[in-house]
C-alpha cells in the first residue's frame, strides 16, 4: 500500500486548475447579457408549439405540480431574508423534478436553431413528458418508491440527452 | 495547499479587471473568467464528480460573481472572494446531488481528458464516496479546516475528520491496486 508520504506527494502534484471539455463562456455570456432572456425565450417557444401537441396538458399539469411543490417547500429562513433554495428541504421526487426542469429550461433558452433531422423534437419531448407524468402519477400512490424514482430520473436523463443533441444541432 | 493568493505582479491587473467588471464591462469580466475558470471548474468537478454538473455549477458561480460584483469591496483578494462563492455554490449542488443519489445508484458521468497529468489520482478522487470525497477535496485541496467543512456540509467536526481519513485510506488502497 502507498505510504501516507507517497499519497501526500501525489496530492501535492495535483493541478490547481482543470479545463472544462468545452468552452463555457458563450452560454455564460448569454446569461450575463440578459438573465431574463432565458425565461422569455422558453415562454416564446412553448405556447404556440407545446400547446399544439397532444401531450401538452400533461406537461402543463406536471409543470404546475412542480411549481406547487417547490413553492410549498421553498420558504425563507426569516421573513426579511430573500428566498434561498434549500435542497435539503425537498423530497427526492421534487429534487429530481426541480433539478431537471431547471436544466431543461436552460437548454431551451440556449436553443437558437434546430437541424431539420430533429424537426419533430417537440413531439419527442412531449412523449417523454407523458411518460414522466405517468411515473409521477404512480409516485402519488407509492411515494418515495426507489424504482419509480429511478425511472423518473432515467426518463428525465434521456429527455435531457436528447434535448442536448437538438440544441447542439443548431450550433453547428 | 492550493488556497493561495495571486502573485504580486498580477494583483494590479486583477484590480483593474475587477473595477471594470464592476462597471459592467463584459470584456474585462471575460478576462476574469478566463483567469479563474480553471480553478473554479476544478473545485466543481472534484466535488461533484460529474462533468455536466460541474460545467453547470461553474457557469452558476460566474453568474453569481457578476451579479454580486458591486458588493465586492476588496476586504479580501478577489481570488479568495471568488473561490468562496465557488466552493459554496458547488457545495449547494453537492447537497442537491446527495438527495438525487438516494433515488438511484447510477454512476455519475465521470470526467475524462480534462483531468490533466495526474489523471489516475484525479479519477480515484472522483470514485470516492460522496461525503468522503467532499471532505477530502475541501480539506486536502481547497485548504479548509475540519471545523469549516463541518459547517459547510452540515456534519460534525469528528465526522469530517473520520471521512477524511477514510478517503485517504481508500485512495492508498486503490493506488496500490492500479
Amino acid at each position: 500500500m502507498k505510504t501516507e508520504h507517497e499519497l501526500d506527494a501525489l496530492i501535492a502534484g495535483l493541478s490547481a486548475e482543470l479545463k472544462p471539455s468545452r468552452d463555457l463562456w458563450p452560454e455564460l455570456e448569454q446569461r450575463l447579457t440578459d438573465p431574463e432572456a432565458m425565461t422569455e425565450k422558453v415562454v416564446q417557444l412553448k405556447p404556440n408549439q407545446w400547446l399544439s401537441v397532444p401531450f401538452a396538458s400533461a406537461y402543463v399539469a406536471s409543470a404546475a405540480s412542480v411549481l406547487f411543490a417547490v413553492t410549498l417547500f421553498w420558504q425563507p429562513a426569516t421573513p426579511t431574508q430573500p428566498l434561498v433554495f434549500n435542497p435539503q428541504m425537498l423530497d427526492a421526487e421534487t429534487a429530481i423534478v426541480y433539478s431537471f426542469e431547471q436544466a431543461k429550461a436552460e437548454q431551451l433558452a440556449s436553443m437558437k436553431a434546430v437541424d431539420p433531422v430533429y424537426a419533430d423534437w417537440q413531439q419527442q419531448l412531449a412523449q417523454w413528458q407523458q411518460a414522466i407524468a405517468q411515473v409521477q402519477m404512480a409516485l402519488k400512490y407509492n411515494p418515495n418508491e426507489a424504482l419509480l424514482l429511478k425511472q423518473l430520473k432515467q426518463l428525465y436523463s434521456q429527455q435531457q440527452n436528447y434535448l442536448q443533441k437538438v440544441v447542439q444541432s443548431g450550433l453547428v | 495547499m492550493l488556497r493561495s493568493e495571486c502573485p504580486e505582479q498580477k494583483v494590479l491587473a486583477m484590480d483593474d479587471l475587477v473595477r471594470l467588471s464592476q462597471q459592467g464591462d463584459r470584456v474585462a469580466f471575460r478576462q476574469l473568467y478566463q483567469q479563474h475558470s480553471g480553478r473554479v471548474y476544478a473545485v466543481c468537478l472534484r466535488l461533484l464528480a460529474d462533468r455536466s454538473k460541474a460545467e453547470d455549477a461553474c457557469q452558476e458561480v460566474f453568474v453569481k460573481v457578476w451579479q454580486q460584483l458591486t458588493l465586492f469591496r476588496g476586504d479580501s483578494s478577489f481570488s479568495t472572494w471568488l473561490h468562496s462563492i465557488a466552493s459554496r455554490t458547488a457545495i449547494d449542488v453537492w447537497r442537491q446531488d446527495k438527495l438525487l443519489r438516494l433515488a438511484t445508484e447510477e454512476l455519475p458521468e465521470v470526467a475524462g481528458a480534462e483531468l490533466g497529468q495526474s489523471r489516475e489520482l484525479e479519477q480515484l478522487i472522483l470514485r470516492l464516496p460522496h461525503q468522503a470525497r467532499a471532505v477530502f477535496v475541501l480539506f486536502a485541496l481547497e485548504g479548509y479546516q475540519h471545523q469549516e467543512i463541518a459547517e459547510l456540509l452540515g456534519i460534525a467536526e469528528g465526522s469530517s475528520k473520520s471521512q477524511y481519513h477514510r478517503a485517504r485510506q481508500l485512495l492508498r488502497e486503490w493506488l496500490d491496486e492500479n
